[in-house]
């Protein structure tokens, strides 16, 4: 009887305590955090944001990179098969870019890898990981 | 009615009138930082999360698909949230009673002689509730000083019905002989 006692009194205890109270100006501090995020946002978007501009940026250099590097008689029996100017076209831009350049092409290529490869990553974190890490809570329901 | 008021306030914010998101923080703000402090158990950190809470229910507003309460919806957020980052920062203070709320319900209880007792369960009641894991100190909190429904509650912590009524037995439990604990402490004393 006396333990029933106890945990009704414990219950009316545990009932009988009040909500916490969030901190003053907590919703102005929430908004402010709203504003500071969609003014970013705004920042971000527009008709070309700097971030698309160097995702094709980025693509169009990891592009030409590639077919810079990749052996042309491969593209030219794989990829270029059908396409008989083109590989014309490549072959003709490696030779100009081994005359600027002067040592083979290979500096002008590892230097457009290098910018294609960080401008990527750079593009991968502003942008795409960005809108995962915020619009994570749409998992929810 | 309160149903449809929120709804009201989330369709406005949708259709550009972001200013309207303050009245659903302003309704909501001392639900989910009780949720989030139960389970972090820090002033600071559960102020930090509980804004992130209502952050990302805002990114999130376009996703809720109504079928719940925003209520529901929102300390769903506050829960995963607050679990998340009590992982992410292993830590699990011990709650240091809050001397001003043993004060309130003191002084409403008119006896001296039974408010020196409940005083004390009372302190021990805070102690044992600093001890329990931080997704019982919620659950704990979400059914009995938030008033939540066992549904409710199983839908914002991602538990069955039955699971959830099983889990807020053995937490009542655990309550219970921690405070018999502290009780045979103070006897030998």
């Amino acid at each position: 009887m006396a333990e029933k006692s106890h945990q009704d009194d414990i219950d009316q205890l545990l009932r009988g305590m009040p909500l916490l109270k969030a901190p003053d100006h907590f919703s102005h501090l929430v908004m402010d955090r709203i504003q500071l995020q969609q003014e970013e946002a705004q920042r971000h978007s527009g008709p070309v944001s700097i971030e698309t501009g160097l995702l094709v940026f980025s693509l169009a250099a990891l592009l030409v990179s590639l077919v810079l590097f990749v052996d042309l008689g491969f593209v030219e029996s794989f990829l270029f098969r059908f396409v008989s100017a083109i590989p014309t076209y490549i072959g003709q831009m490696n030779t100009m870019m081994k005359s600027i350049a002067g040592v083979d092409g290979a500096m002008i290529q590892l230097i457009l890898i290098t910018i294609g490869a960080v401008s990527l990553l750079w593009v991968a974190d502003k942008f795409i990981f960005r809108n995962l890490r915020t619009n994570h809570s749409n998992l929810y329901f | 009615m309160k149903q449809d008021e929120d709804f009201n306030c989330i369709d406005r914010v949708l259709n550009g009138q972001v200013h309207a998101y303050a009245q659903l923080v302003e309704k909501y703000q001392d639900m989910v930082f009780t949720i989030v402090f139960r389970v972090l158990q820090h002033q600071h950190d559960a102020e930090d999360v509980a804004q992130q809470v209502f952050l990302k229910a805002f990114n999130g507003l376009q996703g809720f698909n109504r079928e719940a309460r925003f209520a529901t919806w929102l300390y769903r957020i506050a829960y995963n949230t607050a679990i998340s980052e009590q992982r992410k920062s292993g830590r699990n203070k011990l709650m240091k009673h809050d001397q001003s709320l043993i004060e309130k319900r003191a002084s409403t209880l008119a006896d001296e002689e039974i408010m020196e007792e409940d005083e004390s369960l009372e302190t021990m009641l805070m102690r044992a509730l600093a001890q329990l894991k931080p997704d019982e100190n919620a659950l704990i909190g979400m059914y009995y000083t938030q008033s939540l429904r066992v549904e409710e509650i199983s839908q914002i912590i991602g538990l069955s019905v039955s699971n959830v009524k099983v889990k807020l037995f053995r937490t009542r439990k655990k309550l219970e002989e921690l405070i018999e604990k502290m009780r045979i402490q103070t006897v030998n004393r």
